[in-house]
Order: structure tokens, then sequence, then C-alpha cells
């Protein structure tokens, strides 16, 4: 069963007065699909949860027990590329193309298909490679090498462009219909002689990408949930969906005929879909292309939190400086961090230094593997005990952190919520003999994988391309009291 | 009939509502006994004995009332290791000898070793299984004893009423019989067997493992409060209100087993023993037999017969969708018909109400049909409550009962709203409310405990009240409780010596948790320092994680007059901070900083900065809820992984508690405050330093707070003893504990390890060890007169 999968309306003593004595007025509302007619073969349009195939795992429509899809009515995304040269090349150098590709990710899938014999192997694949997944490509005891091209593509062209309906906002639940038309928001499509084409709403939605962008684990616990977390933001409120900030728009041509004439100029949508990965697959990018993702990452990253210093105006040598610090998430939208945050990192660092250059207090600092002090530090375990986190941590049933989603049964979160801010006071003492004034430097910092990670799955090879992004760095002085 | 074909046309005419294709509900029910008439004089209130009871068995039942709600101390025996201090700890909703919130469930657990073969796990010692949450302090177990950790199988067990009870131990073996089916030979889908106690069919707790009400009070006395009982005599069994001498014993182990009324002879044998130093047994027979006596006598729950016509058609759906198959309307009793609505036979209840549990004959996945009688006052439902509501608890049935829980779904919103009401009808609902508070409870004037602070204006005097069933109102998993873990289901879980918003016994001390890294710092566990008493989660057993080694208990403080210490200014408690000691008077005392540089002055750390903040922290941290976000606080969570949409505590419950806490009046002093001893004793106070800390009085915003606090943190132990840091304050800092309202709200010292305030006394350590001692080497006239003081306040 899910867990607390028990929510059911209750007539309770206060009315509206107490939050959730009355739950069904909170559920979320339905999701409209938005789809628009359909034509050709669909997928079934039962609409189902996970239990009903009776094995508490497989789910009828994504993650079926027998094939509802073919991957022979697919075609790879580079026939797209012939006439839509553009979209193709930023969808290359995105995390969607890599998608069934990187190594993390296939590290993790090995750990789960070793540790659960087999039988939930399609679980992470659901939404890497909804197409491979639903045409059984991906089954028990698969070999990521062995899959077909199309399955690799992770999610494709037709991942997307192939979708009719929005059946659940999480855990793959789109629908998809490949017999049917390729769909996009253009309203006025050129007739293509390679494919039908019909103009939609339904890709322009927050609710498209919540899709895939809100995951359930199969015991129900919540992993990710950027879609959930942007419906009660300002920025739904102010009707600023997934793609206004991660598929900005220009100006240009949408496709060009196979005899080589242009489209009409269109508003387009980047492709390239940033967030905070760099694929890390050799040969995946070019050196420019690298810099290029790692630049715009970093400035998507660096609008993302502040830090705020506030400190007395002396400190005393033998005494105690108080440091307040306040994190705040600039981003109106979504948590700070989202996603997988449980293998995200981000943390404040916060060093006090004197005069001579004597560290005399010091917090998120990494330890030489670079590893976080923390409970996953192999050098230094809980050697940072002021350590201030926003990313999320599993734990297992014995209440032991875990890296591993399969095995967590609790997901506590240190994420901060759109515009939200945390401010923490660090107590750092200052030695008797302190040189002043103190040099305070606090940064709030980013990495989208923990070195110890990936180590565990063996990728050290990758830890040079593990770089840090620092969200926002403040510095003060605090001179001595005499 | 006529009904049931009306409702068998529903069902096919709504069966595609769950999917559920109308031939997947299983044969027809089968016929119902039929609600017929009850036997007299065994209903009553709950809570009251049976009508039928003597003159000499309604004194009887009285004190035994007094013992089941005597608070057990560690002088009395508590212990070594326990979960609650008294009996009406769990078995207290609606009243005195019923069911507990949420709150209340403890684990229960067992391994199953390589060969399949189950046994319970052991919890600081043998225990059935049941995992203890304490340990008293100064033994070699640690606070919160660990557990076997071989331990794979985890469930919560939730307290089940004991009202009626005497009536179904007088029910015969054959009663019970005659509706087993262990092999469903009549083809209704529905077996049920018996399990057996020493040889007679149980009838008691979740899996009808116990036929002895004796035994069913002698065990969780043991299991539960660490009390040590010896068996009752054979002269004493026999004058229980059930006789339950050897001579009825060995009539019912005689062939004529199974005809004779009477199996409650299978008491459990020998005396119970402990290693505290309290001597054993720690209750006496003659208090064993007054609880066993009362527990006899508890009442039925009234089951109305007069049905309006919205009652009867849910009775005739009650009938008709087969919830009578198990759910027995009628024992036949030798006083006559039980309106039981059990016929407590052992069911298979299906996967997800599996919890791998065995006991006598039950396996993990059965359970006994648990009596409907009273059902409306008792929630939650289910072994472990996971149920909020009876609609929640009709939908979680599977297994035997999934028929009929398909049937259900499958009625509209109308016969569902009928068959609950028919529920409703079966004892207990004008007794409930939605939590432990009376229905229209008054509120004690201004100067009485749990009363205001002042005199209430009559629309303020409305916002009290309704803030004070916002306190006292226990929330369910569907409510969100739990994220996935929390303490208390309810603030008056924790918060009721002597009354609501007051104090809590050692049964509900928070458990602090930490590492120690290798520098010998401390650092906080992957879920906070708080190591919750239970979860939401089914089958995990909230354990710490391993590299926790340090345990400190946190008793429940008082809550009474924190909207006074709300309003003393910032300024007041920095007067009194004198971090460096430089008047020289070996008092320290730093002001407790918290996170923004505010001035903490709640908890026993000063971690909480403003009421505001300890409600928020209180609600999140404690119910496992969440709160909408409010600039500028920073305690509470505003998001939790449960599926329960947040936040789930609302902006208005929020407020109605801190319009409660916030005018919930100080304690009064007591009666002897007057006395010439209290007054003489406020000087020695004063004299041996006492008072240096435990300032008598701030100035708040409306004039002097007499807390008998500085609220500030002093270092009350040695540096290096392991600890809990919280906030500004390290492991050996406590804020100074106010005084106010000491008379009840014992026991004391921040983890409850004094029984007496002479132990409290003698427990000061640190700054205090010198004002401690002088204390101690007072004559004898001097400590009376202080102790006369203490125990004024």
């Amino acid at each position: 069963m899910t867990h607390r999968s028990f929510r059911v309306a209750r007539a309770c003593a206060f009315g509206a007065m107490v939050g959730g004595g009355c739950g069904s007025d909170k559920e979320p509302a339905p999701v409209s699909s938005g789809t628009t007619t359909t034509t050709g073969t669909t997928e079934p349009t039962t609409t189902t949860g996970p239990d009903d195939t009776g094995d508490g795992f497989h789910d009828p429509l994504s993650m079926p027990v027998s094939p509802t899809v073919s991957l022979d009515d697919f075609t790879p995304s580079e026939t797209c590329a012939g006439c839509h040269p553009t979209h193709y090349a930023e969808w290359r150098t995105s995390v969607h193309a890599s998608a069934m590709h990187d190594p993390v990710f296939q590290g993790l899938v090995a750990v789960r298909q070793a540790d659960l014999a087999g039988t939930q192997d399609p679980f992470c694949t659901q939404c890497h490679s909804p197409i491979g997944t639903r045409a059984l490509d991906v089954s028990a005891g698969f070999d990521f090498a062995a899959l077909d091209a199309i399955t690799l593509e992770g999610v494709s062209c037709e991942t997307c462009h192939r979708v009719s309906e929005v059946v659940r906002t999480h855990s793959a639940g789109l629908r998809l219909d490949p017999g049917g038309p390729m769909r996009g928001p253009i309203e006025d499509p050129i007739e293509s002689g390679f494919h039908d084409t019909a103009p939609t709403e339904l890709l322009s939605g927050a609710a498209f990408c919540g899709t895939c962008h809100d995951v359930f684990e199969v015991s129900g616990l919540p992993l990710e949930r950027p879609y959930t977390e942007w419906l009660p933001s300002p920025a739904a409120a102010d009707a600023r969906p997934c793609q206004s900030c991660h598929m900005p728009t220009s100006a240009g041509v949408a496709g060009t005929s196979a005899s080589g004439d242009d489209g009409p100029e269109r508003t387009l949508h980047s492709h390239r879909f940033v967030g905070v990965d760099v694929p890390m697959i050799e040969g995946w990018l070019t050196a420019d292309e690298e810099a290029t993702l790692r630049a715009d990452i970093d400035a998507l990253l660096q609008s993302s939190g502040s830090v705020v210093l506030d400190l007395p105006d002396t400190a005393v040598g033998g005494e105690t400086l108080d440091l307040v610090v306040t994190v705040r998430n600039e981003l109106d939208a979504h948590n700070l961090p989202t996603g997988t945050t449980f293998n995200r990192q981000v943390w404040l660092e916060v060093t006090v230094t004197d005069a001579t250059g004597r560290v005399v207090y010091e917090t998120g600092t990494l330890d030489d593997n670079g590893d976080l002090r923390d409970h996953w530090s192999a050098l230094d375990p809980y050697g940072d005990p002021d350590l201030v986190r926003f990313s999320s941590g599993l734990l297992d049933a014995d209440g032991a952190p875990t890296l591993f989603t399969h095995e967590a049964v609790e997901h506590p979160t240190h994420a901060l919520q759109p515009l939200h801010h945390r401010t923490v006071t660090l107590f750092a003492p200052v030695p008797p003999d302190a040189a002043g004034p103190l040099d305070v430097a606090a940064r709030l910092r980013f990495r989208p994988h923990a070195p110890h990670l990936l180590r565990l799955l063996e990728l050290d090879a990758w830890l040079d391309h593990l770089a840090i992004t620092d969200i926002d760095a403040v510095a003060a002085q605090v001179p001595l009291a005499e | 009939m006529r009904a049931s074909w009306r409702l068998l046309a529903l069902i096919v005419a709504t069966g595609c509502r769950d999917k559920t294709p109308p031939d997947d509900t299983g044969p027809e029910p089968a016929p119902v006994d039929g609600h017929g008439p009850i036997a007299a004089d065994i209903m009553g209130p709950m809570g009251t004995a049976v009508p039928y009871a003597t003159a000499a068995q309604r004194e009887t039942f009285e004190r035994g009332l007094d013992v089941s709600l005597r608070r057990f101390s560690y002088s009395d025996g508590l212990g070594p290791a326990f979960n609650v201090t008294f009996c009406g700890s769990c078995h207290e909703k609606p009243v005195s000898g019923g069911s507990g919130g949420l709150y209340r469930n403890f684990f229960l657990t067992g391994i199953v070793d390589e060969y399949g073969v189950f046994f319970p796990s052991e919890s600081a010692g043998a225990s059935g299984g049941v995992v203890r949450l304490y340990h008293r302090p100064g033994f070699d177990e640690p606070v919160h004893p660990p557990l076997d950790d071989r331990t794979n199988v985890v469930a919560q067990r939730n307290p089940i009423p004991f009202f009626g009870v005497g009536l179904l131990a007088e029910l015969s073996d054959a009663e019970l019989l005659s509706r087993a089916d262990p092999d469903d030979a009549d083809g209704d889908g529905i077996s049920g067997r018996a399990n057996y106690d020493r040889g007679f069919v149980g009838r008691f707790g979740r899996k009808s493992q116990t036929v002895s009400i004796e035994g069913f009070i002698r065990g969780p006395l043991k299991n539960h409060l660490g009390i040590t009982t010896d068996p009752l005599t054979d002269a004493q069994k026999a004058a229980l209100p059930v006789d339950s001498s050897s001579a009825a014993a060995e009539a019912t182990g005689s062939l004529l087993r199974g005809l004779l009324p009477f199996g409650q002879a299978a008491a459990s044998d020998g005396p119970i023993v402990d290693d505290d130093e309290a001597p054993d047994p720690e209750l006496s027979t003659d208090d064993l037999f007054d609880l066993v006596s009362m527990a006899m006598l508890m009442a039925a729950p009234e089951v109305r017969t007069e049905l309006t016509p919205l009652e009867a058609s849910g009775r005739d759906t009650f009938d008709a969708i087969g919830c009578a198959a198990c759910h027995t309307p009628r024992l036949e009793g030798p006083r006559g018909p039980l309106p039981v609505y059990s016929d407590l036979l052992l069911h298979d209840m299906g996967p997800e109400l599996a919890d791998g549990l065995q006991q006598g004959e039950a396996d993990g996945s059965e359970f006994r049909t648990q009596p409907l009688w009273g059902v409306a006052a008792v929630g939650p439902y289910l072994h472990d409550g996971r149920a909020t509501t009876l609609d929640e608890a009709i939908r979680m049935h599977g297994g035997e009962g999934a028929s009929s829980q398909r049937r259900y779904v499958g009625l509209d919103a109308e016969e569902q709203g009928a068959l609950l009401a028919f529920l409703h009808t079966l004892g207990g609902v004008e007794q409930a409310t939605g939590g432990l508070l009376l229905p229209d409870q008054p509120v004690p004037p201004a100067g009485e405990y749990g009363g205001p602070s002042r005199t209430l204006s009559a629309d303020e005097l409305a916002d009290f009240t309704r803030g004070r069933d916002v306190f006292d109102f226990e929330f369910g998993l569907s409510d969100g409780v739990g994220a996935p873990r929390f303490n208390g289901d309810s603030c008056r879980a924790c918060h009721f010596e002597p009354t609501i918003g007051g104090a809590g016994p050692r049964g509900v001390s928070v458990i602090r948790h930490g590492i120690e890294n290798s520098a010998g710092e401390f650092v906080d566990p992957s879920v906070g320092t708080i190591l919750h008493r239970s979860t939401a989660l089914p089958g995990s057993l909230n354990a710490p994680q391993a590299e926790a080694e340090i345990f400190e208990l946190r008793n429940t403080p008082p809550l009474f007059g924190l909207g006074l210490v709300d309003g003393i200014p910032d300024s007041v408690i920095e007067a009194g901070a004198d971090p460096t000691d430089t008047d020289g008077d070996g008092i320290s005392g730093r002001v407790s900083w918290v996170d923004g540089g505010r001035i903490g002055r709640f908890g026993w750390k000063g971690q909480v900065p403003s009421l505001r903040e300890f409600v928020r922290d209180a609600v999140s941290a404690e119910l496992g809820m969440t709160l909408p976000y409010e600039e500028g606080l920073s305690f509470g969570r505003i998001q939790d992984n449960d599926d329960v949409p947040d936040p789930e505590f609302s902006p208005e419950a929020a407020e109605g508690l801190l319009t409660f806490m916030a005018l919930l009046g100080p304690p009064p002093r007591q009666a002897s405050a007057t006395s010439a001893e209290a007054i003489r004793g406020e000087a020695v106070f004063t004299d041996v330093g006492c008072a240096d800390c435990h300032v008598p009085s701030l100035d708040g915003a409306d004039g002097p707070v007499p807390l008998f606090s500085d609220l500030l943190l002093h270092a009350m132990t040695d540096p290096t003893a392991p600890g809990i840091e919280e906030a500004g304050a390290s492991t050996h800092e406590f804020r100074t504990a106010p005084l106010w309202g000491l008379a009840t709200s014992g026991p004391y010292l921040h983890d409850g390890r004094a029984d007496t305030l002479e132990q409290a006394i003698e427990g000061h350590g640190g700054e205090a060890a010198s004002s401690a001692a002088a204390a101690m080497a007072l004559s004898a006239a001097d400590s009376a007169d202080l102790m006369a003081f203490l125990e004024s306040l």
C-alpha cells in the first residue's frame, strides 16, 4: 500500500477552524488534461492507480505488465532534426536526452535492480524512458547496453509531442498517442508531409511537466514534487508555468521543409531545459556546449537564493560571536532546492578568520574527500555539528540515513519554499588570543551530487566534473572589542 | 428481505463507482442474527457500573476506578521500564475505562526466526513484545531502552475499551464456538475461528488472545507500568463479579467445559517481580481485586433499539452488506442477549491490515472482530488507530471483510450516512467530544486551574473555549498527524495535569537524543533531537539511528500563565543576565539567544522565543502537523511528506490555540500560601540562594509575573556529562524552571527524575550546587518551612 493513502473527509467539531479536520475541501484540484481531439491509436484510457494490477507495483499506465505501445510506432529524434534542427540541437544537450545515459542514474538503477531482485526494474525508467518502459523494452533484469535506441533516447521528441492527455500529475502520468498527430503550442501549424500536426495548449502548462516532475516511490513516499510546490506558489498565481523559466522563448523558425523552405517566424521555446545538471557522459557535449551550459546553470542558481549576515558591532575574545544568517529562496515558483532534493546538496558555509589568517570557526566546509562532514563523510563523520542544509534526506526503517529511495520510509526535507527564508544563529567561539578584526564569510553553495555517492557508484572519474556553484556569497568584518 | 433487494439494486447500479464489478462482491451475506431484545440491567453510560451491581460492588467499583487513576511514581515501583504511569492513561476515551487516542498507541513487536518460528521481542527485559519507551534513569539501561535487534515484526496497538468486558467474560465457550466456521462450511466467504488461552476460548485483545480479565490487567501493569502484582487469591477470585475461582476452572476444564458459563478461571499464574527497589508486589492484591472488579463491572454501552427511519435504514444496510456476518448483533450470555456486535472470533483481514504478529492461534493477518457497542465514542479505529473515522475504518476492511467493504463503497452517500448514523446508535455518542473534554464542560473561573488569567468578556470567553477545544481535539492520521513521526495527537495529550493546559506525567515525556562526534561535540540526529514516540507508518519502529547514543527525557511542563511570561519585555530578562558572573555570586545566568537573534524564554532549554512560536513548534514537532508560513516566524513545519495537503493545521486553529494559551491563567497559589510555615519558608528560600535564579517575579506587561524564574540559562550539570544541545543552550545548561504551579506539576527536573521536591533540590548541580547543599543542610524546622512554601506554589 502507499503509506498514508487514507484521506477521507471527516466530520469534525470545528468546521473550517481546524485545518485538515474536514479535508475534502483541501483536495488538490483535479488536473484538467486540456487535451485536443485525438486520432489514431492511443493507450488504454482507464484511469488507474498503481495497485490495480494487484502486485502493488505495476501501473497500467506507466509500468504496464504487457506492452501498451510498440517501439516501431516511434521515430528517432534524429529524424525530427531533418526539419527541426534547432530544436534537436537544443534537446541533444539537455538532460532529457541524456536521461537514460546518465551514469549516476544508471548506477542507482543498478542498485535497485540488485536490491530488489529485478522486481521493480522499470520504476525509474517510467519517467526516464516512458516509451521504452511502456513498450516493455525495459523489463525485469534489463541491461542498459541492450536497450533499443528509441528507449535510450530517454525523454525524446515524441515522448512529449505525442502526448494526448495528462492523466495524473505524478509518476509518468502522461498518455502517449503514437498514432496521433504531433502536438505543440503553435496554433496554426504548417501542414507537414511527415506527420499530422495538431495545436494544443497541453504542452504549455505546468501540469504537463508535472506528469514526471512529481514522483512517488512504490511505497507512496514522495520523492520529488516540483509541481506540487509550484501549485500554491506566487508563480502559479501569476500564471507562470515551468516553461516560462526552463523553456525561455525567442523568435525563430520552427521548421524547415524537406525542400529547404523555412516556415514562418514563430515564438520558439528553448528545448535545452536548463536546470542544474550537466550530462556526465564522455563526449556528450563539446567543450563549448558544456561551458555554455554551465554558465546558464550558474545564472539560474545565482538567481535562486540569497544570504544576509547580521553581525554584532564588535566581538570579544573568549566569548561567543553570534552570527545571524538569513538564507532566502528568491524563487517564486518552487522550493530551493527542488526535484531530487535527496541527491542535491545546498548548504551554508560560514567561516570566521582572524587577522592572522587563523580559521576560528567553520561550518559547511568539506573534508579531504570533498564531502560535507555529515553522516556520509568517510573522514570526519558528524564533524560539522552546525551544518545547515537545505536539501532533504532519506531515512530507512531503522531511522538510519540511506541514499536509496527504495529503502526509504521517511523523507524529511530542509528545503525553502518559494520566497521563504530561514534565519539561523551560529555561535562562533572567539579564542581569547584572536587577532582582530575578524573576517566573516558566508556562502550558500550548491552541488548536484555528493562525491560520496559518485564514489559509491564507482564514478570516481567524474568527481572532477562535480562543480560547486555559489548561489550567493557575502562577507563582513567584525572588529574585536578592547 | 425487501430492503436487501433494494440495496442489491443499488449496489449493481453504483458498482462502477469504484471500478468494482458487481460480481466481485462475493456471495450474498448470510442471514442475520437479528437486532433483537437486549438483556436487562447491563447497559449504562460509559464509565459507570452495570445496573445489576450490588451496593458492595459499587463501592469496589469506585475504589477500582481510583486505582486505575493512581499515578505511580518511582518510589511506588513505576518501572524500571515503562510506557505510562497509570491505567487510565490509555483507557480514557471518552471516559475512564475507555479507549485511547492515537498518541496512546504502543509498539508490539516480535521476531520470526530463520525457521519461521515467532516469538515476542524483548524491550528492557521480557515484555510480551511490548516496546517500552522509557527506562528509569540510574540503571544500566539507557532511558530509552533499545529493542532486540533481531526484531522483524513491528505493529502498533491502539488501546481498546473495557466497557462491558465482564459480560463478555461471562459468555460460555459454547456460545462463541457456535459461530465459528473455520473452513467456511457455509460458503459465505466468512470463516471465523476461535483463539484459545490455556484451553479456554479467548475473547479479549485485538486477537482474542486472552480469556482472563485478571490476566489482561496484570500483563499490562507489568509491561506498560512496570508495576508488579501477585495473583489474586482463590478466595478473591471467587469473590470477583465474574466467578474466577479454581473450582470454576476445574469445572470448565472437565468434560462439561463449554457447557458451563465461566471461562474466566485461566488467570495468569505466579507472582511478578522486577528489579527496582520498591518491594514486590507493587500493587497489593486488594487493590488488584478492586481493579479487576471495576473492569468486570463496567456497564455495557447504551445501545439504542428505538431507531429513527434513517437509523433503521442504516441498520438494514448493515445487515444487507454483510457487516453483521462478523459484527454479530447479539451474543447470548447468561443474563440474556448482549448487543456486542461482534462474534469475538478471528477473521483474516487481508494484507493491508495484517501486522505479522502471531498470538495463540491467530496468525499475522487475523484479528478479533472488534465489538461495535460504543463505537462512536472510542475512535480512532482498527488495531493501530489508522482510521480516524468510522467511514475510513469501513473502507480499510480487507480479507474476509472485503466483500462488505466493496458493498459499502458502492453505496451512495445517503446510504453510507444512514449506516454511520446506525453505528452512532450503539452507545457512547452523547459522551464523546473531539477529545477528552466533556460535552459543554464549563470553563473554570479566573484564579482556578484551567481558568483564564482574568475575567473574560463573553466574546473572549467564547474564543477561549474554542481555543480550548482545539487544544483538546485529537487529530487523526488523515488530518495530517505525523510527519511521519509524532508525540501527540492533541495538545492535551501531554498537557493535562491537574487539568487541561497543565503538565504531564512521565508517560508522556519527550525523548531527546543526540550524537556525540569524535571531537566530543553534540550533533543532531537526522530526524532532529526529538525521538518521537509514534509514527504514522505502520510497521516502522521510529528507531533511533545507530550513531545516536545520548538519550535524555523531557518532562512535560505546565502551560499555565505562559501568556504572562510572553509579555515580559526582553529588557527585563536581559537585565538579570550576568554571563561572566561579574557580581561574583557564583551564579552566571545568560540569555538564551535563539535563531534570528531573539531571546528564548520557553522550553527546558529556553529554546523558543515567543508563545506564537511555541504553538507553531508544538504543532509541528509534537503533532507532526504543518502550519501556514508566517513571515518572520521560524518555528513550525510548513511542509511534510504525507499526502495530506499542507498546511494541515489551519491559521484559525493555530490562532485559537494561541488565544487559549495566551489567556490561560497562571497556576493559583495553594490555600496553604498564607500559612506561617509557608511565609517563613519563603524567607528560607531566599536565604539559601534559591531565589538567585528562581527570581520570585519578573515585571511583565501588566505588572509582576510571579513565576519564580529568571528565564536565563544556567550550567546545571558537569560540562563533560552527556546531554542534549538545543538552540543556544549547551548540553549542561538549562533554563531556570519556573516554580509556580510546583504543587501540581511533579515529577520534577527536566527529565522528571525526581518524585519529590526534596529529590528535585538534591538533583540541582552546577551553579545551583551550593544552594542545593545549603537547602539540604537546613535544620528540620527550616526544611519543613521551605517545603511548606514550595508546596504552596
